[in-house]
Formats: structure tokens, C-alpha cells, sequence
């Protein structure tokens, strides 16, 4: 109900701006709505997952320095699972919706000094060069909805820029958890906590983050160091009870993207140290391991698109020893003035590097999307698991799945 | 005898003379280039249609930006899937992608410039493209009243995708009003066309240009609705920042 209060108060706030004419410019409307079907291969299409999703934006200049934007993201999730009658009375847990305030922000451009933009509020903030695998995207939590999104987050951010250096500072005025659809914390971590302890929303318990970008000999580089929470729980018992925290995190990290010989090649690494602190995830031990990226991509004269990716740690892995390995590759076709796209993923996990004929695992993604006019896009897609137990792939073998989309732009 | 001689120098001399003050092709391509530079800065907003070989239509507006001979952004206003997509071509080996759906920067590397701009018939190469010379050898294969027809041949180092160029360029504007590109197998590829070419602001433009993919026969035509001229964008109007602040 909370999600739901903040995007009906925001929204007529900025109505209100609007109609009394203190937005002087045009404001603009747009969005998109997606929905799609899941099915479970192994266990045939009654077990099907369904959603959709639609998401509305305003956004208007204010003035010459000032845009804001509001959108609002409205998600209904699966079929109802009726068993009892009764169930029908329980409306929104059979069909539930969830109404979020996506993202809504004011950017101020040049805020006192012609180099200094401002933007304040619930944002995106993206870091990181590699392709989904980002170790030094620590700032807004993951959205597993939307596998390898992201949710915007209340935060402020600075950009200075100077000359071909770009200097960011962002504060975030508290933690958000990664957001999990209903139901997804006892199907990702196969238990429900009895107790969810989020840091106190206090000063000391903000977060921030600090950015040099810069340019070196025609490669883009990055330095960045990032204080605050890692997204993922912990789980411990307290009296007798089970429990949730999240470990307090710093990231040091670094990327760069450039070429050589027109091969596109990029790199990313994000050194963590997370530690236990005020209590809030007790026994738990100081970690400090290294999460990298290495990529690169190329485009043949025929047109097809290839990327591989070496990927140090998962996104949702953490700790030396835990890991695991993982080379990723993708190759696109783009048909017909991109009216099609074929498209094929794959990934080998290694989960042991000295032993990777005995816990390795793979992964195939097959795509085709289809545009056949504007705003309009059908994707059928299908990911296929295998592997060996113990493997973070492997483990969700049972759960290959074929998949449909469609999405309308407006 | 001495009068035949003498005749016979006067001639000569004419037709030595007449060689010299004849433009040489990469003299022609230089106009050219220079012409398309003019001015310090423009800005373009186009109507953007692309045909398919069965007739069937897909219109698009962009806005599109240069400074020098280097600096580029172009940046898609229309329509609802593709608006806020924008490119940024600092150099032909620094080149940027915004998406606004994942609202971050994307740097690209030179390997696409041969691919297609958004599903257009103009590459990534095609739009970013103003260094004729720089990349390219001119031959004058042709030349009548009105136009001189150039043979294009990339320098021993450029990294373009084309194995050949043949323009044509009118006499009095130095604008190509149109080119055929080849492949590096020598076939022919694309061709352009370039009509309505207006003086705007004191500088030359096509105010329709027409890309068609032969062996696919689609094509792209780019119609401008507004220019504007020396208007003075900054040098650090083409960056990052400016990139995503023209796509929102």
C-alpha cells in the first residue's frame, strides 16, 4: 500500500504544477505497456507465468535550466492460483497489482556554476561499461522482475564536468532491497524469513558515491568508490527466529571501454569489502573479494553481431570463495532494416576453475523479435538450463522456459 | 615557318593553361568537403521515411547537429519506440550510443560504422562522414556543363567501408547531388540522391537526399523541415552531457 501512496501524491503535484501554469513548457506524455507469458517447459503451460506491465511518463521542461520528469509503473503478476472459493473475496492477493512511482525527478542544468548539473529525486543511475554484468552498478537495486534492471532510487546527484572529465558525486538518503516479485524470496532463497531488518533510515545509514570519468589515449575510463549496502540479504537466526540483513558495503571500482583494431573491448571491476555493523546482520564475517568484467565485441562485414564476456562473480554472489566463473557470448542478426532480430546468448558457468569438466554449467537463450510496424514489438524467446548440482545455472535446470512478449509504445 | 611556329607555341601554351586552371579531382572533393563544412555549425530537423521494396512506409524524425569537421549528434524525436535514441560521433574512433530505456551512455567502437543507422540505409559511416579527403583519393572520370562525375578511392590507411565512390557534383553549388557506393567486392551497393538543393543562410543544402540499398531496393529519404546556421553550439555541446539532455 506504501508503494501505492507516494505515486497518487506525487502524480497530482505535478498536475497541479501543470494546470496552474507554473511548468512553462510542453509537457509530454509517453510510455509503454509489455505483457507476456512464461511457460514452464518441463511442467507444461498450465504452470505458465503471465504479467503485464504498463509504464507512464510526464515529462516538460520547467524552464531553460530546469526538466522534470515523473513516470509511474503500474505490474499485475500470473494468473490467479484460485483453490477455494473463498479465495475469489481476496482480491488483491489473486490479482495482484502493484502501482510503483518509477521514477520522478527535477534536473537542473548549469545550477550555479555553468559547469554543475543537479538532478534530485527518485533516478536511474547507471555505472559501469560491461554489458549487464556491472560491478560498479551499485546504486540503484536490482529488479528481478525485469532480469538485469534495475529500480530507480531516491537519491541526489552532482555532475561537474571538466573538460573531457566528468566528476559525479551521488548521495542516497537511504536503502532499497532488490525487489522481488511476490512470492520470489522463498523461490530465490527458498526461505521466508520470519523477520526483514532494514538499516534505520538515519544519516549515518545514507549512502554515497563518488565518480571520476575520464579519457586516456582514446579510451574511456572510470574511477569510482561507492559506500553503502549490499542489496542481497543475509540470512541468521535471532532467538530462535529467522531472519534477513544487509551487510554494509563499500566498492572500489574501475572500467574503461576503447577499441583496438575496430574490436570493441572493455573492462570492469568492483572490489568489495562488506562488514557487519550495528547489529544489523550478526556473526556475519568481513568479506572483501574482486568482481570483474572483461569484454569485447565486433561487427562482421555481414552484418552479424558477436560479444563474449568474461565474468568474474555473479550478481548475485558475494564472498573469495564463492565466486563462480563464467564466459558469456552473444551473436545478433539484424534482418529486414531491423524489422528482425535474431538473436542467440549463451553462458558456460565454471564454478571451480581447477575441476570445470565437474561443476560446470550452460545456458542458451535463443530470441527472434519482431517489429512489423512502429511502437509495436513481439519477442519469442526460450532459456534452456543444464549442468551439475552446485552450479548456479544447474540448480535451476528444472526451470527451462519458453517465452512470449509484446510491447506497445506510445 | 616561323609564323606556323609561333602558332603552334600560342596553342600549346592554351591548352597547358587551360590544364592548369582545370580542377583536379581532389581539388573538386575539397570544394566539396568544404561546401558540406561551411558553415561553424548547423542544425537540421529532418522528416525521415523509410520505404520498403513492397512500398510499405515507416516515418521517423530526427534532429541532427554538426560542428567542424568531426562533430556530430543525431538524435531521434519520432516515434515513441525510438524516440530519445541518440548518437554522438566525436571522431571516427569515438563514437556514442544513448538508450534511453537503461539511461546510459554507450560507447561504440568503429567496428559498426559499416551497419545500419537505426534501420536505415545510411551507416553509421554514412552519417558521421565528412573527411572526403582525408579518407579518400579523387580521379575526375567525367566532366560536362553543369557537373564533374569523381572516382573515389580510399587512402592506403582509411578505415571506411567502401571499396569506391563515384559522385557527381554540381559546377556551381559544389554540393554531390549523386554518389554510387560500392563494397569491397566492387559491387554496387547503395546510391544516393541528392534534389531541391537551396542556398539557406548564405550555405548550400540538399533539402531532399535519398538513400537506396540497391540489392534490397529500401530506402531512406531525408526531408528537412528546419535548418538553422551559425547558431554557436560549442565545442562541448557535442559530449556526454549534452547527449542525453538533446534526448530527453
Amino acid at each position: 500500500m506504501r508503494n501505492c501512496l507516494i505515486p497518487l501524491f506525487c502524480l497530482p503535484v505535478f498536475l497541479i504544477l501543470t494546470a496552474t501554469g507554473e511548468i512553462n513548457g510542453e509537457v509530454e506524455t509517453g510510455g509503454f505497456l509489455e505483457t507476456g507469458t512464461y511457460f514452464d517447459i518441463n511442467r507444461g503451460a498450465p504452470e505458465g507465468n503471465t504479467y503485464a506491465r504498463l509504464r507512464w511518463e510526464a515529462k516538460t521542461e520547467i524552464s531553460s535550466n530546469i526538466f522534470s520528469l515523473i513516470s509511474l509503473d503500474l505490474r499485475y503478476y500470473n494468473f490467479p492460483g484460485l483453490e477455494e472459493l473463498s479465495s475469489v473475496n481476496e482480491i488483491e492477493s489473486s490479482y495482484p497489482l502493484d502501482l510503483l512511482l518509477w521514477e520522478a525527478y527535477l534536473e537542473i542544468t548549469q545550477f550555479v556554476w555553468s559547469n554543475l548539473d543537479l538532478k534530485v529525486g527518485k533516478q536511474r543511475i547507471a555505472w559501469g561499461t560491461a554489458d549487464k554484468f556491472n560491478p560498479t552498478d551499485n546504486l540503484n537495486p536490482g529488479d528481478f522482475l525485469d532480469l538485469g534492471g534495475k529500480l530507480p532510487t531516491y537519491a541526489l546527484k552532482a555532475d561537474y564536468y571538466l573538460g573531457d572529465y566528468i566528476i559525479t558525486g551521488v548521495w542516497l538518503p537511504y536503502f532499497e532491497p532488490v525487489h522481488l516479485p511476490r512470492g520470489g524470496v522463498k523461490f530465490l532463497f527458498g526461505l521466508v524469513p520470519d523477520k526483514v531488518n532494514l538499516p534505520d533510515k538515519t544519516w549515518q545509514n545514507s549512502m554515497f558515491g563518488l565518480k571520476l570519468k575520464g579519457i586516456a589515449f582514446n579510451w574511456d575510463y572510470s574511477l569510482s568508490y561507492f559506500s553503502g549496502y549490499d542489496e542481497l540479504p543475509v540470512y541468521f537466526v535471532e532467538n530462535g527466529k529467522l531472519e534477513i540483513g544487509f551487510p554494509r558495503m563499500e566498492v572500489i571500482g574501475f572500467d574503461f571501454a576503447g577499441e583496438i583494431r575496430s574490436v570493441g573491448v572493455w573492462g570492469e571491476a568492483g572490489f568489495f569489502r562488506e562488514k557487519e555493523e550495528s547489529g544489523s546482520v550478526p556473526g556475519f564475517h568481513e568479506e572483501q573479494f574482486l568482481k570483474y568484467t572483461l569484454g569485447m565485441d565486433y561487427t562482421f562485414e555481414n552484418g552479424i553481431y558477436a560479444q563474449a564476456q568474461y565474468v568474474h562473480g555473479f550478481i548475485m554472489e558475494r564472498g573469495r570463495d564463492n565466486l563462480h566463473d563464467y564466459l558469456t557470448g552473444k551473436v545478433e542478426k539484424r534482418l529486414l532494416n531491423d524489422e528482425i532480430t535474431l538473436s542467440l546468448s549463451g553462458i558456460l558457468e565454471a564454478k571451480e576453475m581447477g575441476d570445470i569438466a565437474g561443476s560446470y554449467a550452460t545456458g542458451f537463450f535463443p530470441e527472434i523479435t519482431y517489429r512489423p510496424v512502429d511502437n509495436l514489438q513481439f519477442i519469442l524467446g526460450a532459456f534452456f538450463l543444464n549442468g551439475k548440482r552446485g552450479t548456479l545455472l544447474g540448480d535451476w535446470k528444472e526451470f527451462d522456459q519458453v517465452y512470449f512478449k509484446i510491447t506497445v509504445d506510445f | 615557318m616561323r609564323r606556323l611556329s609561333i602558332l603552334l607555341l600560342v596553342v600549346v601554351s592554351l591548352l597547358f593553361a587551360r590544364n592548369l586552371l582545370a580542377l583536379s579531382g581532389n581539388a573538386i572533393l575539397k570544394k566539396v568537403e568544404d561546401t558540406m563544412n561551411a558553415p561553424r555549425d548547423r542544425i537540421v530537423t529532418e522528416r525521415m521515411v523509410l520505404i520498403k521494396a513492397g512500398g510499405s512506409e515507416k516515418e521517423r524524425t530526427i534532429r541532427f547537429y554538426q560542428k567542424g569537421n568531426r562533430k556530430r549528434m543525431v538524435v531521434f524525436l519520432s516515434p515513441a519506440d525510438v524516440k530519445g535514441v541518440s548518437f554522438l560521433s566525436l571522431s571516427r574512433e569515438r563514437m556514442y550510443l544513448y538508450l534511453p530505456a537503461f539511461r546510459k551512455v554507450r560507447r561504440i567502437a568503429s567496428h559498426i560504422k559499416g551497419e545500419d543507422f537505426m534501420g536505415t540505409d545510411f551507416s553509421y559511416e554514412d552519417m558521421a562522414e565528412t573527411e572526403y579527403t582525408k579518407d579518400y583519393t579523387a580521379t575526375l572520370i567525367k566532366e560536362d556543363d553543369s557537373q564533374y562525375v569523381l572516382e573515389l578511392k580510399p587512402r592506403s590507411k582509411a578505415d571506411v567501408s567502401y571499396s569506391k565512390k563515384i559522385i557527381w557534383v554540381d559546377k556551381k553549388t559544389f554540393v554531390s547531388t549523386r554518389g554510387e557506393y560500392y563494397s569491397r567486392t566492387g559491387e554496387l551497393i547503395k546510391v544516393i540522391r541528392a534534389e531541391n538543393i537551396r542556398q539557406v543562410d548564405g550555405y548550400w543544402f540538399p533539402m531532399k537526399m535519398t538513400m537506396r540499398t540497391v540489392i534490397k531496393n529500401h530506402q531512406t529519404i531525408l526531408e528537412v523541415m528546419e535548418i538553422k546556421h551559425d547558431v554557436g553550439l560549442a565545442d562541448n555541446f557535442f559530449s556526454e552531457r549534452n547527449l542525453k539532455r538533446q534526448a530527453r
